[in-house]
């Protein structure tokens, strides 16, 4: 009996050796893994993003690699649990001694990645994840954001509004911490911009609400000029379909309003028309760099680098500007070079700032229009941009210790 | 004078129906008490409810001036009171030692030790042998209790009840079943067993009862009609009208 | 005698085999055989409670959660906490909520029993989910591994290898207790109360107390396995008490089979080697997981351990009879 344990585990552990296949140990691809949802129901979201980071990864391959070596994505789905994404890339680390990992779906998958990276010393930056702590009170030297936080983006809006004159504003937000995040910066914003601005009305509910009437009724009898939210998916289109036909007319702020899921899930105009938003990423963005950006995608691909896919493509090319200037793959030497460096891409001159490794660029306005250069539907058309020092958050009110030495 | 056992008064009635209307006799220290009645007079019910299984709608046992009424089985066991089943209640998949060994260990206070294994303590094992050397099951001590025959359960079912090495041993048509030559077997073994020991025996065969027993007390409709020594029981009109005269 | 001397030979040999994995297996792997040594321990702890009590639980997450939390909770606030310390806090956390959880639900038998655990596991993961401050909520607790503080000196644990020595050596011998524990007086008590409760019970042993202390000792034993499971990721989210973590070791053990001690680490071992193959080639491994699972409990209901033993008895030409519990298995180890 005894003896057929041993016998048994014996087996096993010489099977566990021998069937395995042993991972190639030349070093001829630079590996980054990417960790999104690819099931589930924010698939869609982190098959943009991938799209992105994929197709970053073919024009640096396509243009002789990276320190002569092709860049390869490794997609991990993250399930969009942070223990399942920190499992997997645990295992690429020691599988493949994968250096480099991205993401964009899930603050608490960043969170955790984020936390991973400074334990195993890799490198891990983001295009998508926006919770500003991630690079203010928990920031950590292993840890790049490649996109705009909801402090930025709250500016960039706020500073719209203010320059457009509108003086009556009432906002409404999903009731957790990002909803709540994203108000709090705005209003800041808004008070230093247009200091005679006035909330007319502040409303908070549930995230998933289906029947949004009461909102509605509270938002036009505070008869606001405009309304800034920083709603996402069934809670904007939502808000939109039940807002419209009850008489809420104003031109809506939005963090999300150029998707063009929502636009055509919307699969009506005049919901959307007037709308407007700030992205860091648009495909609107009048640079001759982002024109020949977007024509080469399309004959790539057939479609457009819309909104997720643009930003995923920027800050990945973004990333290989640092180890193109570090020239090795060694992460503290990639670390050094990508702060303080900057890039002069599609979406204008984009600098990582070393004090808590948040990208300081510009955002671009957008308003949705029936008439636009893209789709035969109403979508983005450029509406200026606010530079990066508008929506600059100094080093010290970040809340982020400080990372350069 | 403390009485050994007092049964006071003992009613049970299941749901309604009155089973046990007042069942009371006593039993002396050592005495071989057989307790005899027709199918169905509630012998067993009045078992269940001195070991523990069944609390009786009112009424006591007082047991050794203690009142042991209500009491669950593994309790009335640690007093020292052990019973076995009338349908056969071993450890099937079990080989005999381990059957008895079971008891056997209960009775050393090797029950639910995180440490120690009781097939490793040696009085333990002795004690056990003994047991089974003494049911006469010696050369099927390995096997498990499911392959013996009917009468060797039988003698298991005795042994399990004895391995806690009770004081009072109460026995539940210990021979029922079994063939003539069997029978005689059992009460050699209950008689050599029981020596020294209270036991209270249901039996349905006469020639066990008349063999064994010093006192025994008639179970009709709830009630016990008669107690005393055989030969009064044996003359007794009521009784031999009531149950006797038909066995 | 000679079963007895073979044991321990057996026993030193697979500790041997253990200490030379680092030398053999890449890292990865070896990350991996961590993580099977910590999966087994959960396992065995559930085959206590389902094979050898035979007490179907839906809830034993909640245990492996809570000593998985606990240990990241105490490691984030106190400061200068030492590994073990840490594993000792949620062991003791996990004995007194295994014991008030216990004493509650025992009083129920059977499905009943079944669906209230699943009901107090599902309580467990609201808790957990929604006390933010404390388990971090959606976001899960991110802790470094402490050094393991041995009195005279402190080593470091932080490298996979020295990690996998302690989980080998702490872990392994955690299972090599609940091995002998099935020999030990309270071992089988708990077998044989599934045998035949009632004789037990006339035979002087309190069948109640018994149960809840069988039930606090797997809880407690899961709540050392999730302890070690945050030691080894040094994360924890709410994936560790949820129902998945409850499923996970179901098949862990259906697929191992309940009716051997050893069944459930074979389980482990297949389940951590699917799961980490299956979910790097498909992200539906979850399904093929169930698929198994269906197709293991149809055809093959007394798993892997019992076709092992089927075959093996095959080729040696012996035809006794073996059964479907451990007790069988048990007459012949011992
Ligand atoms: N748990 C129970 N619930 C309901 N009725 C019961 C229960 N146990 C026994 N009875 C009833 O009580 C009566 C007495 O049963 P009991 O088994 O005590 O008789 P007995 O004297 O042992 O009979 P026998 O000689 O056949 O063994 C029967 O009518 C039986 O149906
Ligand atoms: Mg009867």
């Amino acid at each position: 009996m005894k003896r057929s344990i041993i016998r048994t585990l014996c087996f096993l552990s010489v099977a566990l050796i021998v069937s395995l296949p042993m991972s190639a140990v030349a070093q001829d691809t630079i590996k980054i893994g990417a960790t999104e949802p690819l099931s589930g129901t924010f698939k869609d979201i982190g098959e943009r993003y991938l799209d992105g980071v994929k197709y970053a990864a073919k024009v640096i391959n396509e243009s002789g690699g990276l320190l002569g070596k092709k860049v390869e994505v490794v997609p991990i789905d993250s399930e969009l649990k942070p223990d399942v994404a920190t499992r997997k890339a645990q295992n690429l680390i020691l599988k493949d001694d994968v250096k480099f990992f991205c993401g964009g779906t899930g603050s608490s998958v960043g969170a955790a990645m984020s936390q991973l990276a400074q334990r195993e010393n890799v490198i891990m930056f983001t295009y998508g994840m926006a919770a500003a702590t991630m690079t203010g009170a928990k920031c950590n030297k292993n840890f790049f954001r490649a996109c705009a936080n909801t402090d930025q983006q709250s500016y960039a809006l706020a500073e719209l509004i203010a320059r457009n004159g509108y003086g009556k504003v009432a906002i409404i937000a999903q009731d957790y911490s990002f909803g709540q995040e994203a108000l709090a910066a705005f209003k800041k914003k808004l008070a230093r911009a247009n200091p005679s601005a006035k909330i007319v009305a502040e409303l908070y509910h549930p995230a998933g609400t289906k029947d949004y009437a009461p909102y509605i009724s509270q938002i036009i009898a505070a008869k606001p000029d405009v309304i800034f939210t920083p709603n996402w998916g069934n809670d904007l289109t939502l808000l939109l379909k039940q807002g419209r036909p009850m008489g809420m007319s104003q031109k809506i702020f939005s963090y999300y309003i150029n998707d063009l899921v929502t636009i055509q899930a919307l699969g009506d105009d005049s919901l959307m028309i007037g709308n407007m938003g700030a992205e860091v990423y648009t495909l609107s963005i009048p640079t001759k760099k982002n024109e020949e950006f977007v024509a080469r995608f399309y004959k790539d691909m057939g479609y457009y680098p819309t909104w997720l896919r643009g930003k995923a493509y920027l800050a990945t090319m973004f990333w290989a500007e640092a180890v193109k200037k570090a020239g090795t793959t060694d992460v503290n030497a990639v670390i050094k070079a990508w702060e303080g460096l900057t890039y002069d891409g599609p979406a204008g001159l984009w600098t990582m700032r070393a004090c808590d490794h948040q990208t300081q660029m510009p955002l671009w306005f957008t308003e949705i229009a029936k008439e636009n250069k893209f789709f035969k539907h109403a979508f983005e058309v450029s509406a200026g941009m606010a530079t990066a020092q508008s929506v600059e958050v100094p080093c010290e009110e970040t809340g982020c210790p400080g990372l350069a030495k | 004078m403390i009485d050994y056992l007092h049964i006071k008064d003992i009613h049970k009635d299941f749901s309604g129906l009155q089973v046990l209307t007042g069942v009371d006799f006593k039993v002396i220290e050592k005495e071989h008490h057989a307790v005899i009645g027709p199918n169905g007079a509630g012998k067993t019910t009045l078992f269940n409810i001195i070991s523990g299984k069944f609390k009786a709608s009112s009424g006591a046992i007082m047991f050794k001036g203690q009142d042991l009424s209500g009491k669950p089985p593994h309790t009335l066991n640690r007093y020292g009171l052990s019973r076995s089943f009338q349908i056969t209640n071993v450890f099937n998949e079990l080989s005999v030692f381990e059957n008895i060994l079971t008891g056997v260990r209960s009775r050393y206070g090797l029950r639910y030790n995180f440490f120690k294994r009781p097939d490793h303590n040696l009085s333990i094992i002795e004690k056990t042998k003994a047991i089974i050397k003494e049911i006469g099951l010696e050369d099927v001590s390995d096997l498990p209790a499911s392959s013996l025959s009917y009468g060797q359960q039988r003698a298991l079912e005795i042994g399990i009840t004895l391995s806690t090495e009770p004081e009072l041993i109460l026995l539940d048509e210990p021979t029922a079943g079994m063939t003539r030559e069997e029978t005689g077997q059992a009460i050699n073994l209950i008689d050599r067993v029981t020596a020294n020991r209270t036991l209270i025996i249901i039996e349905h065969d006469m020639d066990v009862v008349f063999s064994l027993a010093d006192t025994i007390s008639v179970l009709h409709y709830g009630k016990i009609l008669a107690s005393g020594a055989p030969e009064e029981i044996r003359n007794d009109q009521r009784v031999k009208d009531a149950y006797l005269g038909e066995g | 005698m000679k079963q007895k001397n073979n044991s321990y030979i057996g026993i030193i040999v697979l500790f041997l085999l253990g200490a030379l994995m680092p030398f053999i297996l890449k890292r990865y792997h070896l990350n991996m055989l961590t993580e099977i040594i910590i999966f087994a321990l959960y396992a065995v702890s559930y085959n206590l409670l389902l094979g050898y009590a035979g007490l179907l639980s839906f809830g034993h997450a909640m245990f492996f959660g809570l000593g998985a939390f606990v240990a990241a909770v105490a490691i984030t606030h106190i400061q200068g906490l030492t590994l073990l310390s840490a594993v000792i806090i949620s062991f003791a956390t996990t004995v007194i909520a295994g014991f008030l959880i216990g004493s509650l639900l025992l009083r129920h038998k059977g499905s009943y029993f079944a669906l209230l655990t699943l009901a107090f596991n599902a309580l467990f993961y609201a808790v957990a989910t929604k006390w933010h401050s404390v388990t971090g909520g959606d976001d899960g607790l991110s802790i470094s591994r402490p050094e393991l503080n041995l009195g005279f000196t402190s080593l470091s644990v932080s490298s996979v290898s020295s990690f996998y020595y302690l989980i080998l050596v702490v872990v392994g011998a955690t299972i090599l207790f609940c091995w002998y524990f099935t020999h030990t007086a309270m071992g089988k008590t708990v077998l044989l109360m599934r045998e035949n409760e009632e004789r037990m019970k006339f035979l002087g042993y309190n069948t109640n107390i018994s149960r809840l202390i069988l039930f606090t000792f797997t809880g407690a034993l899961a709540g050392l396995a999730g302890a070690f499971y945050t030691l080894h990721f040094q994360f924890v989210s709410i994936s560790a008490i949820s129902i998945d973590m409850t499923t996970a070791v179901l098949l862990m053990v259906f697929i191992g089979g309940t009716g051997t001690f050893w069944g459930p680490i074979l389980g482990a071992f297949v389940y951590i080697v699917f799961q980490n193959y299956l979910s790097n080639i498909t992200d539906r491994w979850p399904l093929f997981m169930g698929i198994i699972f269906v197709f293991m409990v149809l055809y093959v209901p007394g798993g892997l351990s019992h076709t092992i033993m089927t075959i093996r008895q095959w080729f040696s030409g012996r035809k006794d009879n073996h059964g479907d519990g451990p007790i069988k298995v048990e007459e012949t180890s011992s």
